[in-house]
């Protein structure tokens, strides 16, 4: 069960910080830091400079995102900006476009 | 599910949160909250700014106004410093309330077994008509209020939050209706007060009536 849920009608505008599980199903917008895992919905929105311990993206992020483990976007899923991870998959049919920067 | 949001208890949002669905707040929150449906803020929440909703369960920590379209509900445990402002409001023993605290409209049928508690105090027991009198007008504009009882709904309302530590009343509409026999209490001594005894001038066993001298 995720620690942190943003459910898909609300909006969250400012910081956003935690030490558990994100799930965004909304809006965010801001900066999203978090020490967990950091995943976005198809539903969801993310207009801001995501770090998380992991991230999966399977709807919609503007920022950039860096990772200490991994990143994944899914197919579906759309993400403008750079990426800084050890480890990344793009998934056939998920929109890219960034930097990439895998020198862990 | 989507509907139903949750902020952790180790996540703190600085900025506001807004939308539809319900929210569940576990972690801090710094600016308002606005949602068009339940609010549910634990013990470990906290929130500084308004929030604003439906439905609000309080048994954190707030220091900014409440608003909600329906009803207010602040839990034992909760500290609220701000104004309270639903059509129904419920503040539990236990909670510290520092502010406005006000409802709309006209007060229901479910306060009354509330009014008869009142009632069996020993303040209001031994005048049930003032209650009864004062109640009507408690209901009706504020300006239409006897001087003697005189402090409109904000200004009663704001003494309300020494009397919430204080009084065993469970319920703001029971202190509110409370408040009228205690402040009619002073009348109560002048009423069952005597008309002081007439003055007799000391008049000695035996003495035969003076005669007043007239002036001739």
């Amino acid at each position: 069960m995720a620690g942190t849920v943003i459910g898909e009608g609300l909006s969250v505008d400012g910081e956003l910080t935690s030490d558990e599980e994100i799930v965004v199903h909304g809006t965010v917008r801001g900066t999203l830091s978090a020490t967990d895992v950091v995943s976005v919905g198809t539903e969801g929105t993310v207009e801001a400079n995501i770090q998380a311990a992991a991230l999966s993206v399977a709807g919609r992020v503007t920022g950039n995102v860096t990772a200490t483990e991994r990143i994944d976007i899914q197919a579906g899923g759309r993400l403008i900006g750079d990426v800084k991870a050890a480890r990344l998959t793009i998934a056939d049919g998920a929109s890219f476009k960034g930097n990439v920067d895998m020198d862990a | 599910m989507a509907d139903e949001s949750v902020i952790g208890a180790t996540t703190r949002i600085r900025g506001n949160v807004t939308g539809s669905g319900s929210l569940r707040v576990e972690g801090t929150v710094e600016g308002d909250v606005q949602v068009e449906g339940d609010v549910v803020l634990t013990e470990a929440g906290r929130v500084r700014g308004s929030i604003s909703g439906a439905t609000l369960h309080i048994a954190g920590q707030v220091a900014g106004d409440l608003h909600a379209t329906d009803s207010i509900s602040v839990e034992a445990g909760a500290r609220v410093v701000g104004d309270i402002i639903a059509a129904r409001i419920g503040i539990v023993e236990g909670a510290l309330v520092r502010g406005l605290v006000q409802t709309d409209g006209e007060p229901s049928a479910a306060p009354r077994p509330a009014a008869k508690a009142s009632r069996s105090t020993p303040a209001a027991a031994a005048r049930p008509a003032p209650v009864v009198r004062e109640r009507p007008s408690a209901a009706a504009s504020p300006a239409a209020r006897t001087p003697v009882t005189a402090p409109p709904a904000s200004r009663r309302a704001q003494s309300l939050p020494a009397r919430t530590q204080a009084s065993p009343a469970t319920k703001a509409e029971a202190e509110v209706k409370a408040k009228p026999s205690e402040a009619s209490e002073p009348k109560a001594p002048a009423r069952s007060r005597k008309p002081p005894a007439p003055v007799v001038p000391a008049v000695k066993r035996g003495a035969p009536a003076k005669k007043k001298r007239r002036a001739t």
